[in-house]
């Protein structure tokens, strides 16, 4: 998968918080990043897992039924930058929300150091619509992401069962 | 603890200030959100999270920023208000800056109900009686 | 490779900067974001927003150090999506330092409509001033984004020759 910013899920408790994993591979860094001499994930990438995981979160609050769409990032603030080698462990929470969106906080770490803290508003739009102006359905998720989807719920039913 | 009443516009100052990304000798009690403050429609979701996060308070939707009202398909760009929407503007938020519309009830001064003080009447209003 | 996202500036000076990013239909990204309704992620104008930030950093700092790394962006909203074949203009104003690190406002704008706006602050800094055994990755980098602005800034006349 191309545009995918998280690689891994290791938690999930359903309308409250997740942890996910993302990888700093040397090659990831080559092809994403502009400094070849000294190779680092630029921090757009962080914002973009942060999202990615806030995503499926508020997703699966509605069932996967609506599209869950990045609208604001309040703030991102950054620490330290991701090298090759790193991994970034994502832990976001649910601040807020309502049926039209949520406020998602998200801390970045690298082993005890904190890489990242990343404020981000969801928006959970009542309809979509492309260019020429037509309604689409649920794009957000789909058979691209029904993996990763699926190990979502089954670690809220994890959650659930402790 | 909500706070008392003489300190919900600090707060509710310190909430705009985060949220539209402005000066706070900016936030005056009579600044407009969207036309002095650069408040947009995913800015207005943000505040009502971090004002019902920050006062503990729950803010249903439509309450604060009634978009069915705004969207009401009778008010037309570049039209007047007819007055029975107007009046009830002004039933269902009593909080609101009604002043500008008052005086010209047209849809494009609409953005003018919602104040810093709009915002400040509205929270004092959720808050349980608190010691002033 | 690297993902050089700024296709050509069209003004520099030493407050502001102004860059075209294009979307084509077969950015890599698009197949996954979204299938059905191909979109440019936010997360890339903010990418490019840094990117532009950047460059007018170097342009008003004459290239002195080497790394330009985002600190915190805020207040990051985004407006109406943008589809292949959209022409993006972005503009970055400078705002002002704060020692190393130089403050920026940027915007991203399809045809007049508002795709994109933010604060930034970015770092800007050489490897060495900690780490003094990495004065040659410095040396190696300010060249790489010497020849990299050369190249972006270079305006070969499109015509043939008679």
């Amino acid at each position: 998968m191309e545009w995918a910013w998280i690689d891994a899920l290791r938690e999930a408790v359903s309308g409250e918080r997740a942890r996910g994993v993302k990888l700093v591979t040397r090659d990831l860094c080559a092809s994403h990043g502009t400094h070849p001499d000294f190779p680092h994930l630029p921090a757009a990438f962080v914002v973009e897992g942060a999202a990615q995981l806030a995503g499926l979160l508020v997703g699966e609050a509605t069932g996967f039924a609506r599209n869950v769409v990045l609208a604001k990032v309040a703030r991102a603030r950054f620490h330290r930058l991701a090298l090759p080698g790193d991994g970034l462990d994502f832990a976001v929470a649910i601040a807020a929300s309502s049926d039209e969106g949520a406020l998602c906080r998200a801390r970045v770490t690298v082993g005890d150091e904190l890489l990242a803290e990343i404020e981000l508003v969801l928006d959970v739009p009542r309809e979509l619509r492309d260019p020429c102006n037509r309604p689409v359905g649920v794009v957000v998720f789909g058979p691209h992401n029904a993996a990763i989807r699926d190990d979502f719920v089954r670690l809220c039913e994890v959650a659930r069962a402790v | 603890m909500p706070p008392p009443t003489s300190d919900v516009f600090d707060t509710v100052r310190s909430v705009l200030v985060e949220t539209l990304g402005v000066e706070p000798e900016a936030v005056t009690p009579g600044a407009v959100l969207k036309d002095d403050l650069g408040a947009e429609s995913i800015d207005f979701l943000h505040i009502v999270f971090e004002l019902e996060h920050v006062f503990s308070i729950k803010i249903p939707r439509e309450e604060l920023f009634p978009e069915s009202v705004l969207n009401n398909p009778r008010l037309r760009k570049g039209g007047p208000i007819p007055s029975d929407l107007l009046a009830e503007l002004k039933r269902t938020m009593p909080y609101a800056d009604h002043a500008v519309l008052d005086a010209d009830p047209r849809v494009e001064r609409l953005s003018s109900l919602f104040t810093v003080g709009a915002v400040v009447r509205y929270v004092a209003g959720k808050l349980p009686a608190a010691t002033s | 490779m690297s993902l050089e996202l700024l296709d050509a500036i069209d003004d520099v000076s030493p407050e502001r900067i102004v860059a075209r990013l294009g979307l084509s239909a077969n950015a890599p990204f698009l197949a996954d974001h979204f299938p059905g309704l191909p979109v440019l992620p936010g997360v890339l104008v903010l990418e490019a927003f840094v990117q532009a930030a950047g460059w007018l950093a170097h342009h008003r700092r004459g290239f002195a150090r080497s790394i330009v790394a985002l600190r915190e962006a805020r207040h990051l909203r985004f407006g109406r999506f943008v589809s292949p074949g959209d022409q993006v203009t972005l503009t970055a104003v400078w705002t002002g330092d704060r020692g190393e690190t130089l403050g920026f406002d940027a915007t991203a704008e399809v045809r007049g409509q508002r795709v994109a706006s933010a604060k930034l602050e970015l770092a800007y800094y050489d490897l060495s001033a900690r780490q003094p055994e990495l004065a040659q990755v410095d040396a190696r980098t300010q060249a790489h984004n010497r020849e990299r602005w050369d190249r972006l800034i270079a305006r070969p006349s499109p015509s043939l020759p008679a």
